[in-house]
């Protein structure tokens, strides 16, 4: 290498390290981290329909229908998780362009311990002098910027068309499980099969609840009436048998709630669910959403030569959404 | 149109009821109207709940039996339609794997890794060339085969020299 083009390099090197003050590369991995979550909770949205569809299977043993229904959403939905797996592992992708622009210094550094290491086995006493490394190092970091950048600017811009049709999917596939979902769909479903299955097994028990229910009733009208006009009631005669009688019904009803109660608490078990599992299909769909428009941003952002990246709403409902499986889901 | 459930009293008005809620359930199953479907859910439920066992069982039975179809009319259209994008999906999720694997391999290439990799294996290789060299015996054979693997070791100084020298 002649003086002049050595020296045209040495010159060169601080420029481009000047240079490369100017491009900045966005933090990715919270937008990969996100992703993740939107997995999650498309995962978590399936799992939720499937089992209640499995309960309606399981209520109505003869109807195959039920158990086909169960299988036809989970072969369906198998591709809708291959989607947000593919998703979580571009987004990861992203954020690895990214940090490898960042590190371009570091790894240079790397590379020069790996040649170390070479002169060493080949007998060389010399090393690759620390300034060297440092100049270079600092150059590489400057390149892999530029580098990564550029990367980041192709990648988004070829991707975005594709995610963008990705989440529209996405976004109308939970908007039909958030619609199955409802209470007036399966939740209904749900809620009437449980009654029928308690009714069946406790027909004469609950008919003779319902009895008790009517006798205390006639009772307590009854009693009113005679306290409000105690003269015109004819009812007033046997008020102390009336009474005597409302005191029984009452222990009798009291006793039948070691059956009655287990219903009721299985009704509330499904409403219960059915709550959470709506609020978390809402808040997927909400987080399919916002993962497209930040996606969006980002590309126009990377474009634009900008690393400012709006991700503040996708993470809020990353996290809702976090917040509700780590609490067990929502079953 | 929900009956008025307290003038219902005879098996007769039951099930003249039941029968006007069946017809519209029919409406709603031929229309395919999911909103119409789920509102006639909810009276035939309410049918269920409120009418008098000992009047009404068999009656009972009948509405249960149109409250499934709708709500199997109402599923199997949910999944339908989900099922409707499944091929468009998978589509794109090649596109888009396609262009994962990309962008791994640019990452890669920023972070030196082929570079390192050739590094380290040419070291490697040097260190156990060095080991075969001290091992071989004096001979016509291995001296061919020492004098081979000299010159791959002069090769490789050479890499260290340009390495040296810039």
């Amino acid at each position: 290498m002649g003086k002049q083009e050595l020296f045209r390099r040495i010159i060169a090197l601080p420029l481009l390290v000047a240079a490369s003050g100017c491009v900045s590369l966005p933090d990715l991995a919270p937008f990969a981290d996100a992703t993740a979550e939107v997995h999650r909770g498309v995962q978590s949205g399936h799992d939720a329909a499937r089992a209640e569809l499995e309960l309606l299977a399981s209520l109505h043993p003869d109807d195959p229908d039920y158990t086909g229904f169960v299988e036809r959403l989970s072969a369906a939905w198998k591709t809708r998780l291959a989607a947000t797996d593919a998703l979580v592992a571009y987004a990861d992708s992203l954020a690895a362009i990214a940090e490898a622009g960042n590190k371009g210094a570091e790894d240079a550094r790397s590379l020069a311990g790996s040649v170390d290491k070479l002169l060493s086995a080949v007998g060389s006493t010399a090393v690759v002098p620390g300034t060297a490394v440092e100049i270079g190092a600092a150059a590489y970091g400057a390149i892999a910027k530029i580098r990564a950048t550029k990367a980041l600017k192709d990648a988004l811009g070829i991707a975005n068309p594709v995610v963008q049709d990705i989440g529209k999917i996405l976004g109308k596939d939970l908007e039909k499980l958030a619609d199955l979902m409802k209470r007036e769909e399966l939740q209904a479903d749900v809620e009437n099969a449980v009654k029928r299955s308690y009714e069946t097994r406790l027909s004469a028990s609950l008919s003779y609840r319902d009895a008790l229910i009517a006798r205390r009733k006639a009772d307590q009208m009854s009693i009113a009436a005679s306290v409000a006009a105690p003269a015109a009631s004819t009812e007033a005669t046997d008020l102390p048998i009336r009474r005597q009688r409302l005191l029984e019904t009452e222990e009798l009803l009291e006793a039948t709630e070691a059956w009655y109660a287990p219903m009721v608490k299985d009704l509330d078990d499904v409403e219960r669910r059915f709550t959470a599992q709506r609020s978390l299909v809402e808040k997927t769909r909400k987080a399919v959403s916002q993962w497209m428009e930040t996606h969006h941003g980002l590309t126009t952002t990377v474009a634009e030569g900008s690393a400012q990246v709006n991700t503040r709403l996708l993470l809020d409902t990353a996290f809702e959404i976090r917040g509700i499986l780590e609490k067990g889901g929502p079953r | 149109m929900t009956p008025n459930w307290k003038d219902l009293e005879t098996f007769d008005d039951w099930a003249d009821a039941l029968r006007s809620l069946m017809d519209v359930a029919r409406a709603a199953l031929k229309a395919g109207d999911a909103g119409a479907r789920a509102r006639i859910k909810k009276d035939l439920i309410a049918f269920v709940d409120r009418s008098p066992d000992w009047i009404v069982k068999e009656l009972d039975s009948l509405a249960g039996e149109v409250i499934k179809a709708l709500g199997k009319a109402a599923i199997d259209d949910a999944i339908s339609d989900i099922e409707s994008r499944t091929v468009d999906l998978a589509r794109l999720t090649k596109a888009i794997e396609a262009g994962t694997a990309a962008n791994l391999q640019e990452a890669r290439r920023i972070r030196l890794e082929r570079a390192r990799k050739t590094v380290d294996s040419i070291t490697q290789t040097v260190g156990s060339l060095s080991d075969l060299k001290a091992s071989l015996e004096s001979g016509a054979k291995d001296d061919a085969i020492r004098t081979d693997i000299e010159t791959l070791i002069e090769s490789l100084q050479s890499l260290r020299n340009t390495v040296e020298n810039g």
